[in-house]
């Protein structure tokens, strides 16, 4: 299993991101969240998502809003969403930021992921 | 309400100097930042901070700049008093979010010339393209003149208060020249002030500026020399545009070449097929390699909230819901690591699938949860996401770079 966290964190330090790597990286984890979320929400069919978001719109505590999403998504669907997410959002980090590297940073990240991938087979 | 994510940990008196100057300055920025939460930093200036007065109770209004920090600038500058500030490491402001509006009063900065240019790199790296910026030093115009002059900035509106009318924020055409040209020097309109004095026409206004979107910075403007604008109608009409949104922030396009990721597979059942990037236009592909890997990172994440909030939107979510509150804003990760459990629209920057239950089941009882994120916030933010799997993204990715690999050999 790859660290997700660890391994985009590892990335940043490649690509000399200069800002703070761990708030960006938990900032593209809680991105993939939102959109898993999204995603589902958008997923529901009609006659479910119409009173759902009825009620999403006149609820304002944020404890309701848990229950009410958890009558409508289950956590199996959010969590089948979410490392699709993940994935998606990753790849489009990826590919955005590629057109900014140079030769040998883009070497060296093609190595580390490529050492990441193999190491996750080895031990999965 | 001044700050829900500081409300508990940090009590700011604010002195509101002129009720109707704040809300002329409120309605102004409002109309031009649509989006529930503001992103606000706030450099320099004393506490009598009008703006603060004017946000209303459904804003949620996030204060980056923070009282620790300012305190230890001025504790280690050694130079400053208690109500100025010295940007003596200005990336101490850059770990936060860009900012959607900036607030410059009255910054006095020792130190010359290097240490202001200093802090204004700092204002510019803390503001989002697209974002504001209001200042109204009173002293020689210093910073609203910085801004006429730097091309990546548009002065977009001047509060002004004559006596006997209430303050509005306008700008003409017309004014935009004059105040160029009275800043520069080389006129010098009067007006009578709200106390009945005669001063300069500009003393101790507010200007609002608006930085532009990168890409829409022409070569010609791009240079210092470049300091005057053309104006655009030249029969403006001597209106007030404080009604008037202003352009949009740039609706950053989706990448048209993000390969859409198939299920997730294991890595030796799934051969990948490449997924070619359209070709880029030429200047497309110029203005990218000026841009820095950390610049185009944070236009990314951008543009990723914008995209949640446009699906929010599409959904028919209603902007202050609940669910717009922990998704639909940026999602500060400090609002947590304050450790300040009430803020529970702070969750929206850790784990929203923790908050709604599914990975803590164990954690059903609010109190628990509130204690258990109290406990994760020491640690700034725990591991979540166990199962998000890359492996596939990663995949992905080293298939494309194969495929691009001789253009990239060009690149």
């Amino acid at each position: 299993m790859i660290d997700t966290r660890k391994t985009i964190i590892e990335v940043l330090s490649i690509i000399n991101f200069t800002d703070d790597k761990e708030v960006f990286t938990d900032g593209i984890l809680v991105m993939a969240e939102k959109q898993a979320l999204t995603e589902c929400i958008k997923s529901l069919p009609e006659h479910k998502r119409a009173p759902l978001i009825h009620l999403l719109n006149n609820t304002h505590r944020q404890r309701e809003l848990s229950t009410i999403l958890k009558r409508y998504i289950t956590e199996e669907m959010y969590a089948k969403q979410l490392e699709k997410s993940t994935n998606e959002l990753f790849l489009d980090y990826l590919e955005t930021i590629d057109k900014t590297l140079d030769p040998e940073t883009r070497a060296k990240l093609e190595s580390y992921l490529a050492l990441v991938l193999a190491d996750s087979n080895r031990v999965g | 309400m001044l700050d829900r994510n500081n409300e508990g940990t940090k009590k700011k008196e604010l002195t509101i100097r002129d009720d109707s100057v704040a809300t002329a300055e409120y309605k102004f920025l409002r109309s031009n930042i649509p989006s529930p939460t503001i992103n606000v930093v706030q450099l320099a200036g004393g506490t009598d901070v009008s703006i603060f007065g004017a946000f209303k109770p459904e804003d949620s209004v996030r204060w980056i700049e923070g009282d620790k920090e300012r305190a230890a600038l001025v504790a280690a500058s050694g130079k400053a008093k208690e109500n100025q500030i010295v940007i003596e490491s200005p990336i101490v402001y850059r770990q936060a979010p860009p900012a959607d509006l900036v607030i410059l009063r009255g910054a006095h900065i020792p130190g010359g010339d290097d240490s202001i240019n200093k802090f204004y790199e700092s204002v510019d790296a803390n503001l989002a393209e697209g974002g504001l910026l209001v200042t109204n030093h009173y002293k020689h115009q210093r910073d609203a003149k910085h801004f006429l002059q730097n091309p990546n900035y548009e002065l977009v509106g001047v509060l002004v208060k004559d006596q006997g009318k209430p303050p509005t924020i306008t700008l003409t055409k017309s004014s935009n020249e004059e105040i160029k040209t009275e800043l520069a020097g080389q006129n010098n309109p009067q007006r009578t002030n709200n106390k009945g004095q005669t001063v300069d026409k500009y003393s101790g206004q507010t200007f609002v500026f608006q930085k532009k979107i990168k890409a829409e910075v022409k070569p010609s403007e791009a240079t210092p020399e470049a300091k005057t604008e053309e104006p655009k109608e030249t029969s403006a009409p001597a209106e007030p545009i404080h009604a008037t949104p202003l352009p949009e922030k740039r609706e950053q396009k989706e990448p048209e070449h993000t390969a859409p990721v198939a299920e997730h597979k294991p890595a030796e059942k799934a051969p990948i097929a490449p997924v070619k990037a359209p070709e880029k236009k030429k200047e497309e592909k110029r203005m990218e390699t000026f841009k820095s890997t950390t610049e185009t990172s944070r236009e990314w994440m951008k543009s990723k909230l914008k995209s949640v909030q446009k699906v929010l939107g599409d959904l028919g979510l209603a902007a202050g819901s609940s669910l717009w509150e922990l998704i639909g804003t940026a999602g500060i990760v400090t609002a947590v690591a304050t450790g300040n459990p009430i803020f529970l629209a702070g969750l929206g920057a850790t784990a929203i699938g923790a908050f709604i239950g599914w990975q803590t089941a164990k954690l059903a009882k609010p109190d628990e949860q509130a204690a258990w994120i109290a406990s994760k916030a020491a640690t700034t933010i725990p591991p979540f996401f166990p199962f998000a799997n890359i492996a596939s993204g990663i995949m992905q990715f080293l298939a494309n770079l194969k495929y691009r690999q001789p253009a990239n050999a060009a690149h």
